[in-house]
């Protein structure tokens, strides 16, 4: 518990040190107030929308929704992995097996999404 | 066939006439142009495209005469590439409206909205005729012979006039020619492109990637564009207008600042025109410098071009190396003309300044590094993975292209037309050196960066040829001075009461020029550089029309940047390179 | 009062490894800066100090005092939380990464490190991944269009290496078996990682290169295309974290992770055990060498677009990593 617990400590400190710096800056800085200072940067030019949170179309939807699935793959693997050596002086070919089948079953997924033409950028 | 490009000869011209019975041709001993009525002149130009071969679009200008009935006469200038062969076709814009010729070249776009900026033409059925260069809501229309110089001095500029009272300024007027508010550029932005897809992004003007000040619009679905409109004008300065009151050396400078990064082949481009108006032959020993300083130009402008290209595709280290290689380039030019930028160097009939002792050396050791520096360059880029898949394949220009929008240039050569104003229609020493004009063959990016390093190794062939021919002129003379038209040496004005008076005459009244109207071009490093001038026997041009290279271009960027994206457009509009001082003028 | 010691105890240890990272990344920019102007043949920052050694102090001090600029429209809380979600993850990985073992001075046990935890690895794959949160806030909270698609540039990156990045990172894990980095050192006392993972390395060298922005994959800045990208609205510190946290800091704690799983941390270099060189010192030696490594790169490759990065992710990287784990898994039945 102690390690998380200096994780903990760590984590305060850094993030005092990350506001503390911001805090130091917006104290010592100078300010001089300009009508057009807070104008959004587009180029020096009068912005054509008026604001930018808008709705925009980023084209990797399909790419998202297999990294969920990639990602949580991977997490199976990971601890496969962590037992391997263990299990490996034991019965070698049942672990690699095991999860060759797992990983297989993935990859057959991975080429049909490849296939599909989900890996492009729609 | 001859081999050089020329007026359009009797034959066709017989034929045109059998055709259309009612033109009326116009020749003059460098350009020849057909006159036709406003009713007829979209079959007339339709039949030149389709009939006669002349489907490259050159350029289209307007010219004021107050005088006349009708005022504005449009005056098309195309070009037959098969036969080599230009024509000027003349028609007068009766109720200060023409019919558009959009439908049979693209590229007359922007030259008609550029005539309905300056001179107020109307054009009908033009898709969407706003300003070319000024803002929406701008009350004048500059080029018009009405228009004063020096514009109407309305506005009170606060932040003009807060100067030190201690230091008073010569005519030193508060009051200044408007500039556009914020509301009008919003009214331009608007009046540009209508919101269709969603978001709208400004790029440039004030941005890294634009090269100067271009105002790029792009509706963007994501990351793709949908649609781009450009607003051009932030450089605009009226070189046009300016040209009108002065004469025709004095305007030498203001080539120089059109653009800037090849200053010299404008100079050249622009004196030649002129001496052909008043037949100056400059002496050969000119002739071959003029070459060479055209050529060490070129190389240049290409070396900035390879290294801002190369910075916005991100390869900052390219940058510093072709900087490395332009600086010798920039010294040897100040050596050479005093200035580094922008020189004026060039003279009606000839250079201004002998070449320095030692300047053939210093250029002849260029000649031996550059080279290895080429390669350097190429091992770094050519075959990089990266740089391949950001510059093949995009911005696909075709053959059909080049001739609707009137690309010149590398540009038009990388799709593989062989369009090189050295070859077809040599000035100087052009016809004596012996190059070769590099091709690409799909016209895109990649084509284009290859076909401007190619034609940097032959720029540095002609160099070679040039430094070899004039190690022989050494003693020659570098101005015609015995011509009437060419300013004397500030020797001979000190020594020679004639030459003074010559001087003293050419540079108030200027170079009586015959009335007469000439169309020249040079090949600059960004594409043609054409010079129309019309002139009425003043020592001034009556006008003089700038046909930019870039400015034609650039116009094909808004069509091909459609269903790209923005990381694409600094790689099209890199490999377009345009400069603003050219589009803008 | 015994865990009163222990807080003052920690937190005295936190705080020189914040700081020293902090020095630390400060010459790190110099050392970028130093460097590229070489390789552009130019001799970089030097008149502040003996050849610009002060150049980090001044520019630090100058960050800090430049006027803090809010625009107009900008969601204010995320604005603030973008540049330190940007840097505190990015400095927290440090806390997991043992710098050498344990050593004595004065009789006192001195651990060069925060924490030896054994979920190390998995912590600091997190951390990397969170502190790219920033940009994505940044991107948002902006309220302008060149940030906004900078930030969604970014999270297409993300998207693209995050799978192969776990995937790549099995084999040593595989080989080691355990998720603790100072354990996965020792295993590597007699032979280092990289001999069966090379196509893991290759692997994590990529996804180092995406998830600190550096130029064959920095198109969330790309400063020809849009401006700054994700920071173009930000000023003075705000500003100062983003780099600060992604080129420097995250590049150089990224690089520890990477020598720690392939190069055996700070066991020495193979046949030079024998000179009297402490292994925290053969550890930076090989995390400067790495660092060099993607200054190298970044000053000499142009930059990919952002589909090209994503495509070049799914269809390269995620089956060379997953070869990876293939022959690694051989590697361990086989060899042991």
């Amino acid at each position: 518990m102690t390690g998380y617990f200096a994780l903990f400590i760590f984590f305060l400190w850094a993030s005092i040190i990350g506001i503390a710096l911001l805090v130091i800056n917006r104290l010592i800085a100078p300010k001089v107030p300009d009508p057009m200072e807070g104008y959004t940067y587009e180029c020096g030019v009068p912005l054509y929308d008026k604001t930018s949170h808008l709705s925009l179309d980023q084209k990797y939807y399909l790419l998202g929704l297999l990294l969920v699935l990639f990602d949580l793959e991977a997490a199976f693997v990971l601890p496969w992995g962590y037992i391997f050596k263990t299990i490996a002086s034991i019965n070698p070919w049942f672990i690699f097996s095991e999860m060759f089948i797992f990983l297989f079953i993935l990859i057959l997924g991975y080429i049909y999404a490849w296939k599909k033409g989900a890996l492009q950028w729609q | 066939m001859q081999n050089h490009l020329c007026w359009i000869d009797e034959e066709k011209l017989k034929e045109i006439k059998n055709k259309f019975p009612e033109i009326s041709i116009e020749k003059f001993p460098n350009a020849t142009f057909i006159y036709i009525s406003k009713e007829r002149l979209k079959d007339l130009l339709k039949s030149l495209k389709d009939e006669f071969g002349f489907k490259m679009f050159i350029d289209f200008t307007c010219v004021d005469y107050p005088e006349s009935e009708n005022r504005f006469l449009g005056v098309y200038f195309l070009i037959n590439p098969k036969d080599k062969q230009r024509v000027g076709v003349k028609c007068w814009a009766t109720n200060e409206t023409l019919p558009t010729i959009t439908d049979l070249w693209k590229g007359a776009k922007w030259a008609e909205r550029e005539a309905y900026d300056m001179f107020g033409v109307r054009f009908e059925g033009h898709e969407n005729l706003v300003r070319m260069f000024l803002w929406e809501g701008y009350p004048y229309y500059p080029l018009r012979k009405d228009f004063p110089r020096e514009g109407y001095k309305t506005e009170y500029l606060p932040s003009l006039n807060e100067r030190n009272k201690d230091y008073p300024a010569h005519n030193y007027d508060p009051n200044h020619t408007p500039l556009p508010t914020l509301e009008d550029l919003e009214r331009t932005q608007k009046a540009r492109i209508k919101k269709k897809a969603q978001m709208v992004l400004n790029w440039g003007p004030l941005h890294p990637g634009t090269h100067g000040t271009i105002w790029f619009i792009f509706d963007m679905e994501g990351e793709e564009i949908k649609q781009c409109d450009i607003i051009l004008g932030q450089l605009h300065r009226g070189i046009e207008k300016l040209a009108e009151e002065l004469t025709y050396t004095q305007f030498i400078p203001y080539t120089d600042r059109m653009d800037y990064i090849s200053a010299l082949c404008s100079q050249v481009a622009y004196v030649n025109t002129v001496e052909k108006l008043l037949k100056v032959e400059p002496p050969p020993k000119a002739k071959w410098i003029r070459t060479m300083m055209c050529e060490l130009q070129r190389i240049n402008s290409h070396l900035l071009w390879l290294g801002t290209y190369a910075l916005d595709i991100g390869a900052l280290t390219i940058f510093l190396y072709t900087f490395r290689e332009r600086e010798k380039l920039m010294d040897i030019i100040e050596g050479i003309a005093g200035i580094r930028l922008n020189s004026s160097y060039i003279r009606i009939g000839g250079v201004s300044k002998d070449l320095p002792e030692g300047a053939l050396d210093v250029i002849r050791h260029f000649i031996k590094d550059f080279p290895e520096k080429l390669k350097e360059y190429e091992t770094i880029l050519t075959k990089n993975r990266v740089w391949i898949r950001r510059n093949v394949n995009i911005g696909v220009i075709t053959e059909e292209d080049v001739y609707q929008y009137g690309l010149t240039g590398v540009v038009a050569r990388a799709s593989g037309v062989p369009y090189d104003i050295r070859a077809l229609q040599p000035t100087d020493a052009y016809d004596k050196v012996d190059f070769e004009i590099p091709l690409g063959t799909v016209g895109d990016c990649y084509d284009r960066y290859l076909v401007r390093m190619e034609e940097m190794r032959q720029s540095l062939n002609i160099i070679k040829q040039c430094v070899e021919e004039l190690e022989k002129l050494k003693d020659d003379k570098y101005l015609a001075t015995e011509n009437p038209y060419v300013l004397p040496t500030l020797e001979e004005v000190y020594l020679s009461i004639e030459s003074m008076v010559k001087d003293f005459n050419l540079r108030i009244y200027g170079e009586q020029a015959p009335e007469e109207e000439i169309y020249l071009s040079g090949e600059n490093p960004r594409g043609e550089l054409g010079f129309y001038v019309v002139s009425k026997g003043d020592g001034k041009p009556y006008r003089i029309k700038i046909r930019s290279g870039a400015f034609y271009n650039l116009q094909i960027f808004t069509e091909l940047i459609k269903g790209r994206t923005v990381a694409d457009a600094v790689v099209l509009l890199g490999s377009l390179d345009p400069v603003v001082g050219e589009t803008d003028r | 009062m015994e865990l009163l010691g222990v807080i003052v105890g920690i937190s005295l240890k936190a705080l020189i490894f914040i700081i020293g990272m902090f020095l630390g990344a400060a010459y790190l920019t110099w050392i970028e800066r130093k460097f590229a102007g070489h390789i552009q043949q130019r001799p970089g920052p030097l008149h502040v100090g003996y050849h610009g050694l002060l150049q980090p102090i001044a520019d630090a001090l100058k960050v800090l005092t430049k006027e803090d600029l809010v625009p107009d429209g900008v969601d204010k809380f995320l604005f603030y939380l973008a540049s330190l979600m940007a840097f505190v993850p990015a400095i927290m990985i440090l806390a997991v990464v043992p710098f050498g073992e344990p050593f004595n001075i004065f009789g006192l046990e001195i651990k060069p490190y925060i924490t030896d935890l054994n979920i190390a690895l998995i912590l600091a794959l997190a951390f990397g991944s969170i502190s790219i949160y920033g940009v994505i806030f940044a991107g948002w909270a902006s309220n302008s269009k060149y940030p906004m698609i900078g930030g969604l540039r970014k999270a297409a990156v993300l998207i693209g290496y995050e799978v192969a990045l776990g995937f790549a990172m099995v084999g040593p894990i595989m080989q080691a078996g355990s998720f603790s980095l100072k354990e996965i050192v020792e295993a590597q006392s007699s032979y280092w990682f990289i001999i069966p993972n090379i196509l893991g390395f290759v692997v994590i060298l990529f996804a180092i290169l995406a998830e600190t922005g550096r130029t064959p994959f920095d198109v969330q800045e790309a400063e020809a295309e849009l401006v700054s990208g994700y920071n173009t609205e930000y000023t003075a510190m705000k500003f100062g974290l983003f780099p600060l946290a992604e080129w420097y800091i995250a590049t150089f704690v990224l690089s520890a992770i990477a020598v720690i799983l392939f190069f055996g941390g700070w066991q020495p270099f193979p046949l030079l055990g024998w000179l009297p060189i402490p292994g925290i010192v053969w550890f930076f030696i090989k995390v400067f060498a790495l660092f060099m490594f993607f200054l190298w790169v970044h000053w000499t490759l142009p930059r990919y677009r952002v589909d090209q990065i994503t495509e070049l992710a799914w269809k390269v990287m995620l089956p060379l990593a997953l070869a990876n784990i293939f022959i690694v898994a051989l590697w361990v039945i086989i060899v042991g």
